[in-house]
């Protein structure tokens, strides 16, 4: 018996063997069993319980994604009505930033003049030159118009006629 | 048969583009030269009447500025000077414009030349002077087209 109160011992301090819980099987399913271990024997009867009992297989089931297959056609309607939309908006709405370009381009000797101010200036000053040279020469042609327009024979002839006609009257004109 | 008129007719068409920017390769030419100065003014939005003096033509369009180029030498020499003379006036037959105008003050010398095209008006205004040659041309397009 001491040897049941040793294997009791060792099987409630987790240090039983396979052996010594085979023997108090034995022990508790018989009718030997001491009024002093009477008590462990509602703990020892599930023993024959626990080989045929098994948890039951729990199948977990997760939610499966289903892959959406979009059909090659709908993809290829899709991008055309895209890039037709895209081609109609750059149509409709032309960029409104246009290129800068300089004002002027001044190269003078082979020099190219950065500055934008000073080219600038360059520029009205030689334009402005240029057509003062065009001016000037063409001053006596301006003036021999002018020449022709005051010795117009028809007009002198005009203009005295009404002097006369003035004098004749007495009008003033 | 139709081979030949195809190409006497990609022949011709060639020969028009070519001769039609003669006075544009004479600018290119010339404007990074040391021997001479370059403008170009771009006038942007601006409208300008056309009008022209001395000649006969009835049409006065509304025409805007397509910009201004003057090529100007600065040389003595006269032998270069008269190089560049006989280019321009090479450049000015070739393009086909027309002389409107020549007047001449003592030393001075004024061209004024025209041509009309699809795209435009051009003026080009060739002065000669002791010492520089110049040369301003104006180029104008109807407003719209702008």
């Amino acid at each position: 018996m001491n040897d049941i109160d040793n294997i009791i011992d060792n099987y409630f301090e987790g240090r039983s063997s396979l052996e010594e819980e085979k023997i108090l099987k034995e022990y508790f399913r018989g009718n030997k069993v001491q009024p002093g271990h009477e008590i462990y024997r509602p703990l020892f009867a599930v023993f024959p319980e626990e080989k045929r009992v098994t948890a039951p297989l729990t199948d977990i089931s997760y939610p499966q994604k289903k892959k959406k297959t979009i059909p090659l056609r709908r993809i290829g309607i899709i991008s055309a009505i895209a890039v037709a939309a895209a081609l109609l908006f750059i149509i409709l709405h032309p960029a409104t930033t246009s290129p800068v370009y300089p004002e002027y381009v001044v190269i003078v000797n082979g020099n190219p003049v950065t500055d934008p101010q000073e080219a600038r200036q360059y520029a009205e000053h030689m334009f402005s030159e240029a057509e003062n040279i065009v001016r000037k020469t063409y001053q006596p042609f301006h003036q021999a118009a002018d020449m022709r327009n005051d010795l117009n024979a028809e007009r002198i002839l005009r203009e005295t006629e009404q002097k006369i006609q003035y004098i004749k009257t007495g009008n003033t004109p | 048969m139709k081979k030949l008129l195809s190409i006497i007719l990609m022949m011709l068409a060639f020969s028009a583009v070519a001769s039609a920017q003669q006075i544009e390769k004479l600018f290119d030419k010339y404007m990074e030269d040391e021997r001479f100065n370059y403008i170009y003014q771009m006038k942007q939005g601006k409208l300008e009447r056309y009008e022209d003096f001395g000649k006969a033509y009835d049409e006065h369009l509304k025409m805007e500025s397509d910009g201004k180029r003057m090529l100007t030498l600065n040389s003595k020499d006269e032998a270069l000077a008269g190089q560049f003379t006989r280019e321009v006036d090479n450049a000015l037959k070739a393009d086909k414009y027309e002389n409107t105008s020549l007047v001449r003050n003592g030393k001075n010398r004024v061209e004024e030349y025209y041509r009309k095209s699809n795209k435009g008006v051009d003026k080009i205004s060739f002065i000669k002077n002791p010492g520089n040659i110049i040369i301003v041309w104006n180029a104008y397009v109807p407003a719209k087209t702008r």
